[in-house]
């Protein structure tokens, strides 16, 4: 065995919880001070490091644990159900707001279409209240004293 | 003389009585929770409180502390698999012993760094321990035991994330290697690394030693 090798398998023997030095390790480590001293050392630095076992204080604080999570589990989702629950009534309240307020507005003046620019008549309406170029004619020659007929007569039959 | 897992490592299968039902696997125990199983709820949390706690008690000076952040640990684990639940679907697996590891390591970090300084509870154990004997070798052991603590928590994040995830989790080389999404055997280097560094600080306390 190789000292690297011999250090590789300090190193997992160490990680192992209770390591063990036995056959062809412990035989390099006798044989070499140098794997030795460092064995001692990575040996010594991890029972160092480990924490000690959860206390019987830990161990009753950890009982309590899961109904402690449930209950915050609980307040967590609380709140965001009410502001969920909210939410959906001011939008409610908003669109019944919007769609009553139409419906007023609609009853309280009569219809119209003066944003159309059509001053409350339809295009026909408008064309059939101008005077027809015959009644124009008619007016003017009646002005002059003319015989509307007779002028119809002389000019235009074949 | 294997590599196997510490003695004391989480999920040791239980007891079984013949005709007792499996027990649920944490991907079902989830999925029934957050279909509103309340004991499925307490069942996940019971399973793994000790992993975590034992986690995030390297990184508190006080236990309440640790247990603090147990609890959101927990919560935000379930929080972690209610978002990712529509998209896993039925039958996709869910991480969730990760999850919670993964969480409480970045918790404890955050919890540390919050603090502007790195914990001191280790050694405050240390002295108290040391303390009823006040023999000299106790307290120079005691002293030792925090400065190696101190050590730990001083090592690059990626050594300190791997050492304490297998002497204070427990997990084997292969499953802290899956949580950190790291190869199996880049975690058994970073291992090496860190504990090597661990012992050059023993080392140096015992040449320091009067």
């Amino acid at each position: 065995m190789t000292c690297e090798e011999c250090e590789a398998l300090l190193i997992d023997e160490a990680s192992s919880g209770q390591p063990q030095t036995g056959g062809e390790l412990g035989e390099h480590l006798r044989a070499c001070s140098r794997c030795r001293s460092f064995a001692e050392a990575a040996l010594e630095a991890v029972a160092l490091a480990t924490l000690s076992p959860l206390s019987e204080t830990e161990l009753a604080q950890l009982s309590r644990l899961a109904s402690g999570t449930l209950q915050a589990q609980r307040k967590n989702q609380r709140p965001r159900g009410r502001a969920r629950r909210f939410l959906g009534w001011a939008v409610a309240a908003g669109l019944g707001a919007l769609v009553a307020s139409g419906t007023l507005l609609a009853l309280r003046r009569p219809f119209s279409l003066d944003g159309l620019g059509m001053n409350g008549r339809s295009p026909l309406a408008e064309v059939s209240a101008e005077p027809s170029s015959d009644e124009q004619w008619d007016s003017v020659a009646a002005e002059v004293g003319w015989e509307p007929d007779s002028f119809e007569e002389e000019g235009v039959a074949p | 003389m294997t590599s196997g897992k510490p003695k004391e490592a989480p999920g040791r299968p239980a007891l079984r009585l013949v005709g007792e039902p499996p027990p649920r696997g944490d991907d079902q125990l989830c999925r029934d929770f957050l279909s509103g199983e309340l004991q499925a709820f307490g069942e996940l949390v019971t399973r793994h409180q000790q992993l975590v706690f034992r986690l995030l008690r390297r990184y508190c000076q006080r236990s309440e502390d640790a247990l603090d952040l147990a609890q959101r640990c927990f919560l935000q684990a379930f929080e972690a698999a209610r978002g990712t639940l529509p998209r896993l679907g039925k039958e996709g697996p869910m991480p969730f012993r990760q999850w919670l590891v993964r969480i409480a390591v970045n918790l404890g970090k955050n919890h540390a760094r919050a603090e502007r300084r790195w914990p001191t509870a280790p050694e405050s154990e240390a002295v108290r321990l040391a303390e009823p004997s006040s023999a000299p070798e106790a307290l120079e052991r005691a002293q030792r035991q925090a400065l190696v603590r101190r050590a730990v928590l001083a090592l690059p994040p990626r050594q300190r994330e791997v050492f304490t995830l297998r002497i204070d989790g427990g997990l084997s080389f292969a499953e802290l290697a899956e949580v950190l999404g790291i190869q199996q055997a880049n975690a058994r280097v970073h291992f090496h690394h860190a504990v090597r560094r661990l012992a050059e600080v023993v080392r140096a306390t015992r040449e320091n030693a009067p």
